[in-house]
């Protein structure tokens, strides 16, 4: 039976992923990346109207701390991502569903193995906060970010450094969101 | 270029997931369905841990009331599903990242394109409570779920009723986690005639944050009933005359209707909170457990009786 490009068809009781085409397949996950972002964005909506700004900070800090690494072990294990360097830390990082290829553009600058600058250039989260004229909420998730590279970093290698070079707030619309720096620092 | 059977290779900055053969796409797809429950999860228990069991369940429904809709909306974007009736929604929730097969064992009956069933014969979640011994599906499953399914299932169609048929707690641990019935019926039918795509397509934040934390005001009240079929204001009226703590057993027997009944009934109430200017606040009735019980604000109480609404 031909791929499904879509599911404008009729109605399958027993339809599973393998019955779609390879192009709905990533269309599929583009999506399924996007509802995760966005999910976690309308928890912290719900959050901030029943307990205020502070306490959903607090919260989705909270929420991340522990999710972080078994994300990066899963993704990993399911395309046999093998290695502790910046090259393996940053193919996690481009199929991980928190920095969806098809959602943010980003600018992937491999130097070497052990050095890598990551350019965000275009954030949805940066631009919804900067609509909302909501800089204390942009800038704790920044902070998140941060701790959160720098959590995958580690999980990858020890010695893996990560330095913001740019973070928001932009001066202008066309500048870039935010750019990091993973770098291997040799052993002491 | 061959696909990729996973990224052991080199890597590349112009990375796509179309580079990736089809069966790695959907072991990919299998880890984001994975990484959305782990954000759905973790909120719950953040919440559970800092707040309370009722503030994860009271802040669950209240996501739900925003993100179901728009879930579906997108899921069906994305996959050119023609949204207007059972089948779309049957479809959207095969697809749904929240419900994935590889959790839940469901089976759908789309008997026609207005009318169809759902078992849902394994459910890893209720499963998990029920290791746990501390009842918390029946909140979960009486609360969270019938309000939010039906207001879900609303976007496809506001003349569609999506009912439970049979819910937890089960006597037998190998029988059928839970059963539901869709249908479309005539708009003068709907307990619900409320509900308007736009405002459930909005995010934006209500008009005052600080009523979450405020009690109900008369006027308040008055609204929300408004909203309230006369099913729903029945079981609220048994509530309010024991709104310290009204035993389940009490309410079913007094109304001749089973628990699922109740639980849709009651389910109508939040989707109502939503249609108010102040949708944060907290629904005026709780369910607690051990034993299986409903606890009424003392405002709505006495507003009840007061009015004899």
């Amino acid at each position: 039976m031909a791929d499904l490009v879509d599911y404008s068809g009729e109605f399958r009781p027993n339809i599973k992923y393998q019955d779609f085409s390879k192009e709905a397949l990533a269309r599929l996950l583009t999506q399924y990346a996007r509802l995760g972002l966005a999910l976690d964005g309308w928890w912290q909506n719900t959050v901030m109207e029943k307990y205020g700004k502070d306490e959903a900070i607090k919260l989705e800090l909270a929420v991340w701390d522990r999710g972080i690494p078994y994300e990066q072990a899963r993704v990993m294990k399911a395309l046999n991502i093998q290695g502790n360097d910046v090259a393996a830390c940053f193919k996690e990082l481009q199929m991980d569903p928190q920095l969806c290829m098809e959602i943010f553009d980003i600018t992937w600058d491999l130097k070497n193995n052990n050095h890598g600058i990551l350019t965000v250039n275009r954030c949805p989260a940066v631009e919804h906060f900067e609509k909302q004229a909501d800089t204390k909420t942009m800038l704790a998730m920044c902070d998140l970010d941060f701790r959160a590279f720098e959590k995958i970093a580690r999980f990858f290698n020890p010695n893996m450094k990560v330095t913001a070079l740019k973070l928001p707030p932009r001066k202008s619309k066309d500048d870039m969101a935010c750019q990091w720096e993973f770098k291997l620092e040799p052993k002491m | 270029m061959a696909d990729l059977v996973d990224y052991s290779g080199a890597f590349n900055p112009k990375a796509r997931y179309e580079d990736f053969s089809k069966d790695t796409l959907v072991k990919l797809l299998k880890e984001y369905e994975r990484a959305y429950l782990i954000v759905l999860g973790e909120w719950d228990r953040v919440l559970k841990e800092r707040h309370s069991d009722t503030a994860a369940l009271e802040n669950n429904v209240s996501m739900w009331m925003t993100a179901g809709p728009l879930v579906e909306h997108h899921l069906c974007r994305t996959l050119n599903i023609n949204v207007g009736n059972v089948e779309s929604f049957f479809k959207a929730i095969q697809m749904d990242p929240g419900f994935p097969l590889m959790l839940f064992d469901n089976e759908f009956e789309l008997v026609n394109p207005n009318y169809g069933l759902i078992t849902v014969k394994k459910c890893t979640a209720l499963n998990a409570f029920e290791r746990e011994g501390k009842g918390y599906e029946i909140p979960l499953c009486h609360i969270v779920e019938p309000s939010t399914m039906i207001n879900t299932a609303l976007y496809h169609n506001p003349n569609m009723i999506f009912k439970p048929v049979q819910l937890p707690p089960r006597e037998d641990k190998g029988g059928i986690a839970c059963k539901w019935e869709a249908r479309i019926v005539p708009k003068s039918e709907h307990p619900f005639p409320y509900w308007r795509m736009a405002k459930r397509m909005g995010t934006s934040a209500p008009n005052n944050p600080r009523e979450a934390g405020k009690p109900w005001s008369e006027k308040q009240i008055q609204t929300l009933w408004g909203y309230l079929s006369d099913d729903t204001k029945g079981v609220m009226r048994v509530i309010a005359r024991k709104p310290e703590g009204c035993l389940k057993d009490d309410i079913i027997r007094e109304l001749g209707i089973n628990a699922e009944e109740m639980s849709y009934r009651l389910g109508f109430l939040y989707l109502a909170i939503f249609e108010t200017p102040w949708r944060q606040k907290w629904a005026p009735v709780r369910c607690l457990v051990n034993p299986w019980r409903y606890k009424m604000d003392r405002e709505w109480a006495q507003v009840i009786k007061k009015l004899s609404l």
